[in-house]
């Protein structure tokens, strides 16, 4: 495909991105909507859909393309173990005010990223190997107090349980607001620096020889990626599938170049999110669907298709 | 002129402001009249203050009264579905208080009526959530009756529990793989007023998960499950040395929303309950 082509697809995926999240404006399990529900109730859905898919789906392109890892996810680095663990501890703290469980969650993520680097780290350098096992490291380390957590607190679990829920239900635009800025800046970092990405995907001895900053540049885009993360987890929660299989259906249809890759991720995780969020609303209504199990039963098939098709899994 | 205009704005804008707040401030002498609810024990607690005919939302879990089914179901406990809740157009939410649940604060930014009551512990709480109720559905007079009811009857419980011939050891198992209360649940408060004591009262907190060589050390003479059958209980290794498993004292058949919900049901399930204990103590 001529990198002409790819543009237009890019193209595309953004018309299509706007349609779809018009369409989810009209779509619910309220019919006809007062301009009440649409403006107060769907568009900071609809928002937070584009937000958050858009970033978990560039966060998931930049570790697969920077790890060299296709099975390499958005929560990899234990980012999403660390903000349930802090907001289990505002639940010990008994902290009682609803966005404190938010600064919390973001905090504890944020700091993870830190602990993770700092991990790693070893003579001045972070070998990708070293980040990927710290990063396993600190994920199991929360996991484990998460799961501790639980076995000793019965009711109070549930507030960890409830706040990580994968949802898009957060109606507090100043916490959307945070976590929006945060995915936007680091989003535009990262694809500020697709060309490194680029040549690390070749190796980083590649890279150095192309006269790279490798050690700067892998750390630059490691933290710009997990604030995404950070951002995202602290506002909706867990959403897996995004992160991982929107990153390789996007490699399949727009290539490999991540100055193209990494807003075709974000085009793709936000449309993909957006529609599943709008029938996970309206399907079996009044119930709500998880979207996260949405997302996976919908993308599922569509990655085997897509997979069949052009067979050409992992190629970076 | 132009200070004739800038008055005239400012007519206009506090008119504007007037007709924003004026709605969400009117409540029928009655109190409100569209109420949702978000519990299934704020739902029943509403319906037997007289509200029922005020409710016009309920989650799928509130199936009791049987007039509750009859409401249109705003989604389950866990996700509320807030498109449904906000299209009922409710003057008053009433829902059961979880620090990390998005959809409050979310109701409350948008101008709604929001009441949350808080997860009660003890039967002293439990009077605390119906008088927050009766206040909030505007029927605190019927919620101060219920309360004197429901103390009535505890008393009586609790004379005819001290009469008991002696006090026999429970392990109440409220879910899987072996969660029971402690000392800071009203189960093992219901527990023991009615006559027996909870194996686990040692423990200061509204539920535990233990080991389940710790209840065989215990040994209680009875258990009263929520959740696993009789058969269930036979099954699990070294559990047929307990006295309860051994002499057929399990009691599986309660019905756990009576004991479990925290409302005036619960004294509903405690005369039950105490019957059964009775019926073992005495023979």
């Amino acid at each position: 495909m001529s990198t002409s082509l790819r543009r237009y697809s890019l193209l595309w995926l953004g018309l299509l991105t706007l349609a779809s999240a018009a369409v989810a404006l009209f779509v619910g399990p309220v019919r006809p909507a007062t301009s009440t529900i649409i403006w107060e109730i769907r568009l900071p859905r609809v928002l937070l859909g584009v937000l958050v898919g858009s970033g978990l789906a560039g966060a998931g392109a930049v570790f697969q393309g920077a790890l060299r890892n296709p099975l390499a996810d958005p929560f990899i680095l234990g980012t999403s173990s660390a903000a349930a663990t802090g907001v289990m501890i505002a639940g010990l703290l008994t902290i009682s005010h609803y966005s404190a469980l938010y600064f919390m969650s973001l905090g504890f993520a944020l700091l993870s990223i830190a602990v993770v680097y700092r991990i790693a780290r070893i003579d001045g350098k972070t070998p990708i190997q070293t980040i990927v096992l710290a990063g396993v490291i600190v994920s199991l380390f929360f996991n484990a107090a998460v799961y501790l957590f639980f076995s000793i607190f019965y009711r109070e679990s549930f507030t960890v349980l409830f706040y990580l829920l994968g949802t898009l239900t957060e109606g507090n635009r100043t916490l959307i607001a945070i976590s929006g800025s945060i995915i936007c800046a680091c989003f535009g970092i990262c694809w500020s620096f697709s060309r490194e990405l680029d040549a690390l995907t070749q190796g980083e001895e590649t890279a150095f020889h192309l006269g790279i900053g490798v050690e700067t540049v892998k750390k630059i885009l490691f933290v710009a990626a997990s604030a995404m993360v950070a951002a995202a987890v602290s506002v909706a929660g867990m959403i897996g599938f995004i992160g991982l299989i929107v990153p390789h259906m996007m490699r399949m249809i727009v290539g490999a170049d991540h100055r193209v890759l990494i807003p075709a991720s974000a085009f793709g995780g936000a449309l993909f999110l957006v529609l599943a969020d709008a029938l996970a609303r309206t399907i079996a209504a009044p119930l709500e669907i998880p979207v996260g199990a949405l997302t996976a039963l919908i993308g599922s098939p569509y990655f085997v298709y897509l997979l069949r098709r052009t067979q050409k899994i992992g190629e970076f | 002129m132009k200070k004739l205009r800038a008055a005239f704005a400012i007519l206009l804008l506090s008119a504007l402001a007037i007709l924003r707040v004026a709605p969400t401030n009117i409540v029928s002498e009655h109190g409100h009249s569209r109420i949702v609810s978000l519990a299934p024990n704020l739902t029943e607690i509403a319906f037997e203050l007289g509200a029922g005919k005020q409710i016009v939302g309920v989650t799928t879990y509130c199936t009791y009264p049987p007039e509750a089914q009859k409401k249109e179901k705003i989604g389950d406990f866990i996700n509320p579905n807030i498109e449904k809740i906000v299209a009922l157009n409710p003057d008053l939410v009433v829902a059961e208080r979880w620090t990390s649940s998005k959809i409050v604060p979310h109701l409350r930014g948008m101008g709604i009526n929001v009441v949350e009551t808080l997860s009660p512990k003890s039967l002293a709480e439990i009077y605390q959530v119906i008088r927050e109720v009766g206040t909030a559905v505007g029927r605190a007079d019927r919620a101060e009756a219920l309360v004197r009811k429901m103390q009535e009857r505890v008393r009586a419980i609790a004379d005819r529990g001290k009469r008991f011939p002696r006090h026999p050891t429970v392990y109440v198992e409220i879910d899987l793989p072996s969660w029971t209360v402690g000392r800071a649940s009203f189960i093992s408060e219901a527990v023991s007023l009615c006559g027996a004591r909870n194996i686990f009262d040692d423990v200061e907190r509204p539920a535990l998960q233990v080991s389940r060589e710790t209840v065989i050390e215990r040994d209680p003479e009875i258990i009263i499950s929520f959740d696993a059958s009789v058969s269930e209980f036979h099954k699990r290794g070294g559990w047929e040395q307990i006295r309860a498993v051994r002499n057929e004292k399990i009691i599986a058949d309660l019905d756990r929303n009576l004991l479990s919900h925290g409302n005036h049901r619960l004294v509903d399930g405690m005369e039950k309950l105490q019957a059964r204990l009775e019926a073992i103590v005495t023979k």
